[in-house]
């Protein structure tokens, strides 16, 4: 077996929006890795390509305009390419992209990056735009001035792209020592060679620039601009939500019959009742938002490539700004409707770190996706007959969240994240048709993501909730233990009595057995602080289990009311009937019409889950960030609920 | 002349003379960069963008925010930012 060619480690730098990422996606495929660095919130994805016998290493560093202001990309791609940032070997080379018709303002950048003396290479990427706007780039000179290989080509169709390997084995350090006394003279530097090898044609590209000045006039207008937004960001939300639905009703048939299959062909017992109640839910619970999260990001990837989401930034930042918001927190916030974790993920794009840590916040507000199901079960007893009340109640919740979101915001900024923040600056990168594959491959890489964080940590939380609502293992009751010897007795005379017997007998058991178990423990010792909102110990265990993640609540309440097996077959209505017939221990209804509009309430603005938590600790960089979050919305929410309870008992609403 | 308003402003002017607010500019105005009055990583960043001393900028949209080009980079600023760029209209220079 001959030995395996050594890896070439290059770092790809570049000013934003220069392709940068096509190119990697191009070069990668899906092969990439994400890493996170300690420290620091800036991810490096690192992909292998093997060419021409040669392996190679890419690694993609954040975009930078330059490596000596002070901002997190800027000190990480120094940091990396000086091999101090704390991470896997320094790269031995330096794969340099440009945009070819920015190319004065991007030499900028290749000139600091060629003073680390390391191999490089430059890529003249979407150069067939550039000649298309009149210019005319001189590659070989290009190429004899700075000593380095210089590819000319276009990532997003390929061309020039398969002569990058050969050009990466031959790199080598630039000859002559760039060394500038401070940004002006480099700036100088890069403007004299632009103008040398980038001859322009006069009143070439006009017109494409009259055109873009039209659009950014209509996009950026007050008025039209906003509603433009609107537009497009409903669009984006009915699509996320509707195409969604398909694949999310087949991932639950899926599951749901994989379980019911487990649950008849394992031998009975509580390996079978793990792998059945525990293991498969929990990973149903989990994939069920994988479609929403796929699209979502597919989209977003979509509308960023087409230039639009820049100026879109500038639109929500009217709005936002005064809550102590940038504009672009608006995706973040968006995004967190399907799921806080990528909205979380997304707030890399704010470059103000107090703007950053107040959407991080006040992300988990935005109702997503895993508080869909208890909001149709207790909009559903609140508003069985009546789907007009139960539209504005659905609704209610999303403009609840969102404004629980942007008040706290605006009370973090003024408190415990008082300061300026920078005003908006932003590069409007040009108006073009979006690449299907960076889409596709952003796509696959977040649902990975999203699998690999949030769907490891559901499943060990429901093979833990399973297994606090298990164990201990109660004996069987006097009265239980009659009910199956009078269902005996009955068995030959009255066939059907004794069936109906025994179903009770089950159901009275599976309650002995949770209010025996840890869980129903639990939810006995909660019970004297919960009660002032209307709960009582059986509502209690699924909201302490469902603190883990939110979507627990409705199986939770299905296992404790001993309706799981019936209601998975019947889905949300035999949920609803038989939580609707539910009653306490003095044998009141459980769930007062006072009662579930305060858990609705409780629902809305509690922060349960888990996961955002562990999201909200790495992005920050800092636990006491999560503590605060779940805190004070925990606080805010039992508040709210303790309000809505009481308040509706005061009105003489039961 | 313009002098520091706070200690981390970022005053720095090229030599020409008569400069006027990038704010007061109208959609089509060109004008060389003159000066930045704004704090210091901000003009940092306007200048790693492209925005540096003595280059020409074309005015495309005015107001909230304003979209300026300078060489072939478009940038969007907020007003207050535009409010802090110091520039000679090329019609003046003329």
């Amino acid at each position: 077996m001959s030995p395996s060619p050594p890896v070439t480690r290059f770092a790809l730098l570049g000013n934003p929006n220069t392709g940068k990422t096509t190119l990697f996606n191009r070069l990668s495929g899906l092969r990439a890795k994400t890493g996170n660095y300690p420290g620091i919130t800036q991810d490096a994805r690192r992909a292998e390509f093997r060419a021409n016998g040669t392996r190679f290493e890419i690694i993609d560093l954040p975009g930078a305009y330059s490596l000596h202001i002070d901002t997190p990309e800027s000190i990480f791609d120094k940091k990396l390419l000086g091999g101090d940032a704390g991470v896997p070997p320094e790269p031995d080379g330096i794969l340099l992209i440009v945009d070819a018709g920015n190319l004065a303002r991007n030499l900028v950048l290749v000139a600091e990056a060629l003073t680390f003396r390391k191999p490089a290479v430059l890529l003249l990427n979407m150069i067939d735009l550039a000649e298309a706007a009149g210019l005319a780039i001189d590659r070989a000179g290009l190429e004899r001035r700075l000593g380095i290989p210089v590819i000319a080509g276009n990532a997003r169709t390929g061309a020039g792209i398969d002569r990058l390997a050969d050009a990466l084995a031959r790199a080598q350090p630039c000859a002559a020592p760039l060394e500038f006394a401070d940004h002006a003279a480099r700036s100088a530097w890069a403007d004299r060679l632009a103008e040398e090898f980038g001859r322009r044609v006069p009143g070439a590209g006009s017109r494409r620039e009259r055109l873009t000045d039209r659009l950014d006039k209509f996009v950026t207008h007050p008025v039209l601009g906003a509603l433009c937004f609107i537009a497009v960001m409903s669009a984006l939300f009915v699509v996320i939500f509707r195409v969604a639905e398909w694949p999310m009703s087949a991932i639950e048939t899926i599951f749901a019959s994989a379980g019911a299959w487990l649950a008849r062909v394992l031998p009975p017992g509580a390996a079978a009742d793990l792998v059945a109640g525990g293991v498969v839910s929990g990973i149903a619970g989990t994939v069920v938002f994988l479609p929403q999260i796929c699209l979502l990001f597919f989209l977003l990837s979509l509308l960023e490539d087409t230039g639009y989401l820049a100026r879109a930034a500038f639109v929500a930042n009217r709005l936002l700004r005064r809550f102590g918001l940038p504009g672009q927190a608006f995706v973040p916030l968006l995004s967190s409707h399907a799921c806080a974790i990528p909205g979380i993920l997304c707030t890399r794009l704010i470059p103000d770190r107090r703007d950053r840590i107040a959407t991080i916040l006040v992300a988990p507000f935005m109702s997503c996706s895993a508080r869909l199901p208890v909001y149709v079960l207790l909009i559903g007893l609140l508003f069985a007959d009546n789907a007009l009340a139960a539209g504005v109640a659905f609704a209610s919740c999303y403009l609840l969240g969102a404004a629980a979101a942007l008040a706290s915001a605006l009370v973090a900024r003024r408190t415990i994240l008082r300061g300026k923040s920078p005003p908006m600056v932003l590069e409007l990168p040009s108006y073009k048709v979006p690449s299907l594959r960076t889409a596709l491959v952003t796509m696959f890489e977040r649902g990975w993501l999203f699998l690999r964080n949030a769907g490891t940590a559901i499943l060990a939380i429901c093979v833990v909730m399973w297994w606090l609502s298990t164990y201990p293992i109660a004996e069987r009751s006097a009265a239980v233990a009659a009910m199956h010897a009078e269902a005996e007795a009955l068995a030959a005379a009255a066939p059907e009595e004794a069936a109906e017997l025994r179903r009770a007998a089950a159901l009275a058991e599976s309650k002995d057995a949770l209010a025996h178990s840890f869980a129903g423990r639990l939810g006995h010792a909660v019970e004297p602080a919960l009660a002032p909102l209307g709960f009582d110990w059986q509502i209690d265990i699924a909201v302490l289990t469902s603190f883990l993640a939110r979507e627990v609540f409705v199986s939770s309440m299905a296992v404790i009311l001993g309706t799981g097996a019936e209601a998975a077959a019947e889905g949300d209505s035999g949920i609803l009937g038989a939580v609707g017939k539910a009653r306490r221990e003095d044998g009141s209804p459980l769930f007062t019409w006072a009662t579930a509009a305060s858990l609705l309430v409780f629902y809305v603005l509690a922060m349960q889950c888990l996961p955002t938590l562990a999201v909200t600790r790495r992005e920050t960089g800092a636990w006491k960030w999560a503590a605060l979050q779940f805190g004070y919305m925990t606080a805010l929410a039992y508040l709210a609920a303790l309000a809505t309870f009481q308040g509706l008992r005061w009105f003489g609403v039961e | 002349m313009i002098r520091a308003a706070a200690k981390n402003s970022e005053v720095r002017e090229s030599t020409a003379a008569v400069p006027v607010l990038l704010s007061e500019l109208r959609p089509g105005d060109t004008a060389i960069l003159h000066g930045f009055h704004l704090d210091r990583r901000e003009a940092a960043l306007l200048e790693a963008i492209g925005l540096t001393l003595g280059c020409e900028l074309r005015v495309c949209k005015a107001g909230e925010p304003a979209i300026v080009q300078a060489r072939s980079t478009r940038v969007a600023l907020a007003a207050a930012v535009a409010r802090g760029l110091h520039v000679v209209p090329r019609a003046l220079i003329a």
